[in-house]
């Protein structure tokens, strides 16, 4: 049961696609506005689906900036698109119009790079003038290389830093968020269930992984951010990439889903799992029972209003032995992806930043419990939705049973 | 058709070094390729563009990059939107690995890397409000290296492949010259050398594969997401990385092109078209497309006449590719497609490809004018051939790309997977 957005809500409901679309732009429009903005204008896809819902080869263009989104202070989204594909976006309310993006990275532009970034910043200077006004200025990005920045200046306009004011306007989800994200999240549940069903000695680390991503592109979902599946002494440290490692009897596999599903939601989950043909030994069983005590004692104290300072004095305390490998995140926020905020363990806190929780965060709640030496590790991870009467899951896929 | 001179028939057998892909599990008793080799090679490579532009080093965050220059890798679809690690290549000398705080055990063993240190990344979900204080801190450490590694006292020249606001303003602060660091990696990056053409022959198998997979499957009542997650499996199976893209559309959906893969049900009759744009094992992109018929029935005289204009397109602009010819030579001699299909056509008429697509893109002859830029292809280059062929208004259309090795005497065909009889004949 979900209070937050009343009694009416239901997370198994299909989100209203425009109402979703017109509060993302209308979080976006705010941030500009309050941030005294002329535009912002935002080259990472993850930004511009966020911006106006606009969607195109996606992970491509996380490293191509080869497309762009304009949001003048006025809300208005002029959607600059790769070449031939105006008709991708001309169901969508929330562009204005679309144009042809002015691409200058070397691949598409070679030498003619300040040509084209010429032409692009002087489009944007005169959609400023034209919808914000002969005097505004500043235009936020979230990504901008030398020579964008140059050729900006020469239009008079002041380039500064996006990425802040976005990552915090994403960060409160609407009830149709929510709802996206649950579908999302339904459908990597079914396939995680089709992963433990390949499940067993003699399959490959890669193997077990490719039934995750096949589940994901097959239920229409987008892409997988990472490849974080390991087995046997290779999920101890973490962040061992999936290989053709061979799963024996009794390995932990340990991974972390890191996909970008259904509706361009993440799903953000980690489990592990004991491979059948051995019972499980007792560090196993402590190391799973440990992380298990971490993420729910750290649920229970997610709460509206409270300080990422306090969470991280009131978070459980690892062993000894486990905290040179510990998961430096209490808890991340998530959206389309990885997003604000970060809250760290009182260990690396003065590193890191302070900030409060509110009610419409998602986040999800890590924990990896392996030491230095050590054979296996464990890696569980849960997402939450932050209401008044605390966190609630959206997750609900069961942990392994032989090893709680 | 076309008002272009074809160009002089390849000699060679276009298919030998495709069908010499190697085995791939360890083995002492054959020639293998050699990883140490390669990374050594690449470094060199950004070694010397880098010393070409009397740059004191480059600092580069996009995943793709960081392999190629260091050999290591590291999350890479999350990191190629997250600056969360770099790599410093001094323009002699071992690299410096900037890596993601826990991973610092990833590049253990890793010969090109002279040293791996945490990353203080300062992009806003990392550091919130203290993002000022981390991006001083980078730029901090920025100056500090290339001042070991340039010399004190002197204004120096280093390359950035993303430098965003913020760090580009803090890093000139220091006293450093910013240039595009993308330049330097793309020319790097495009002469490939018999360690990479093996690999990537490699990763053209797995993709290979998985195109088999989705024919085989291919029938009516299967939607476009059940078939397109078929090389998806294939890829992560036998170690490859991601998708870049979701270009697989049928029936309707096929024109215009771009449309990425739903859960529309395939119908009898439909053309299915589709481009992998894979990475596959070791990071190599696989670019291929291809256009299927959807059994039963047979294609019908428009689906035909597409298929044979878009096989007459890819093997006229294959025909241009040879070692020496110029990117504008390549464009005014490039197939012209006549309407109705002029308006719908690919945005380019070949690309280079490697760990991503990358330099050159040679565009279309309308196209030269807007966005054309001159060059010489050159032995060792490796080059996507594009086609699209879908009338304006058309209710289909057809998609084809053919991955080719150039050489001397012209190309070697490095995607092997064979044209539709059905739709040819």
């Amino acid at each position: 049961m979900i209070e937050l957005f009343g009694a009416e809500f239901d997370p198994a409901a299909a989100p209203d696609a425009a109402a979703l679309r017109g509060y993302r732009r209308d979080r976006v429009r705010d941030a500009i506005v309050s941030h005294d903005l002329a535009a912002i204008v935002l080259f990472n896809p993850v930004n511009i689906r966020y911006a106006c819902d606009a969607r195109n080869m996606q992970v491509y263009g996380l490293h191509n900036p080869c497309r762009y989104v304009c949001v003048t202070a006025d809300g208005y989204s002029t959607l600059f698109e790769f070449r031939n594909c105006e008709h991708l976006s001309r169901h969508l309310e929330t562009v204005g119009e679309v144009r042809p993006a002015k691409a200058w990275h070397h691949m598409a532009a070679g030498p003619r790079a300040e040509e084209s970034a010429g032409a692009f910043a002087s489009e944007i200077a005169a959609l400023v003038r034209e919808r914000v006004g002969p005097v505004a200025k500043r235009v936020a990005f979230d990504r901008l290389d030398s020579t964008g920045a140059a050729a900006l200046a020469a239009e008079g306009l002041i380039p500064v830093d996006g990425l802040s004011l976005l990552d915090f306007a994403r960060a409160i989800k609407s009830a149709d968020e929510i709802k996206a994200m649950c579908d999302a999240i339904r459908a990597c549940e079914k396939g995680l269930s089709r992963m433990q069903a390949s499940h067993r000695p003699g399959v490959t680390e890669q193997a077990l992984w490719s039934v995750l991503c096949h589940a994901n592109a097959e239920l229409g979902g987008e892409w997988m951010e990472t490849r974080l599946l390991s087995a046997g002494q290779r999920t101890n440290p973490w962040y061992n990439e999936c290989g053709d490692h061979v799963i024996q009897p009794g390995d932990l596999v340990s991974f972390d889903t890191d996909l970008v599903g259904r509706h361009g939601y993440s799903v953000d989950l980690s489990r592990c799992w004991l491979t059948e043909g051995a019972s499980a030994t007792d560090e196993q069983r402590r190391l799973h029972a440990l992380a298990h005590a971490q993420i729910h004692h750290n649920i229970d104290v997610l709460k509206p209003g409270r300080t990422f300072r306090e969470v991280a004095d009131a978070a459980y305390r690892l062993p000894e032995r486990f905290v040179p490998r510990m998961n430096r995140a209490i808890a991340h926020g998530i959206g389309l992806c990885n997003e604000y905020p970060l809250v760290v363990n009182s260990e690396y806190f003065d590193g890191a930043y302070d900030g409060v929780l509110a009610e419409g965060m998602v986040l999800c709640v890590e924990s990896y419990v392996g030491e230095p030496g050590g054979r296996d590790g464990v890696k569980l991870e849960e997402q939450v939705l932050i209401t008044a009467g605390g966190a609630v899951k959206l997750s609900s896929f069961p942990f392994d049973e032989a090893l709680l | 058709m076309t008002d272009a001179t074809p160009a002089a028939a390849v000699s060679v057998d276009v298919h030998a070094l495709a069908r010499r892909s190697p085995s791939v599990t360890l083995a002492e008793h054959e020639r293998q390729p050699d990883m140490k080799r390669l990374r050594a090679y690449r470094l060199a490579r950004v070694q010397a563009e880098l010393r070409k532009h009397d740059y004191a080093g480059g600092f580069f965050c996009d995943p793709s990059n960081v392999r190629y220059a260091t050999g290591t890798r590291n999350m890479s679809v999350w990191t190629s939107h997250v600056p969360a690690r770099y790599c410093f290549v001094p323009a002699q000398g071992k690299t410096i690995l900037f890596e993601f705080r826990s991973s610092q055990h990833l590049a253990d063993g890793i010969e090109t890397v002279g040293e791996c240190r945490p990353f203080i990344g300062w992009y806003y979900m990392t550091t919130g409000t203290r993002q000022m204080e981390k991006a001083k801190a980078f730029a901090a450490t920025v100056a500090a290296v290339v001042r070991e590694h340039g010399g004190e006292g002197k204004r120096h020249r280093v390359a950035f492949d993303r430098l965003d606001p913020l760090g580009l303003d803090l890093v000139r602060a220091e006293g450093i010259e910013v240039f595009e660091g993308e330049e330097v990696m793309q020319h790097a990056r495009a002469i490939k050398s018999d360690d990479e053409i093996a690999g990537l022959t490699h990763s053209l198998a797995v993709c290979d594969a998985g195109i088999a997979r989705m024919r085989e499957a291919l029938r009516p009542g299967l939607t476009e997401n059940e078939l397109w997650a078929l090389l998806h499996e294939t890829n992560i199976r036998h170690g490859g990385e991601c998708i870049e893209t979701r270009l697989f559309a049928s029936g309707g959906r096929t024109n215009p092109w771009f449309q990425e893969c739903s859960d529309r049900v395939i119908r009898p009759g439909d053309l299915v078209a589709f481009d992998t744009d894979m990475i596959g094992p070791m990071g190599f992109c696989c670019d291929i497309s291809r256009t299927f018929h959807t059994e039963p029935g047979k294609p019908n005289a428009d689906q035909r006449q597409m298929y044979a204009l878009a096989v007459e397109q890819i093997q006229h602009n294959l025909g241009l590719v040879k070692a020496g010819a110029g990117f504008r030579e390549i464009t005014e001699k490039s197939f012209v497609l006549p309407e109705p299909y002029h308006a719908n056509r690919y945005a380019n008429v070949m690309h280079g490809v490697g760990l991503a697509d990358e330099w050159p893109v040679i565009v279309n002859r309308s196209d030269w004018e807007a966005r054309g830029y001159d060059g010489v292809l050159e032995e060792g280059m490796v080059v996507s051939i594009e086609s699209y062929v879908g009338a304006s208004g058309g209710c289909d259309g057809i998609k084809l790309e053919e991955c080719a090795l150039v050489t001397r005497d012209g190309y070697q065909l490095l995607s092997t997977f064979p044209y539709e009889e059905r739709l040819l004949g």
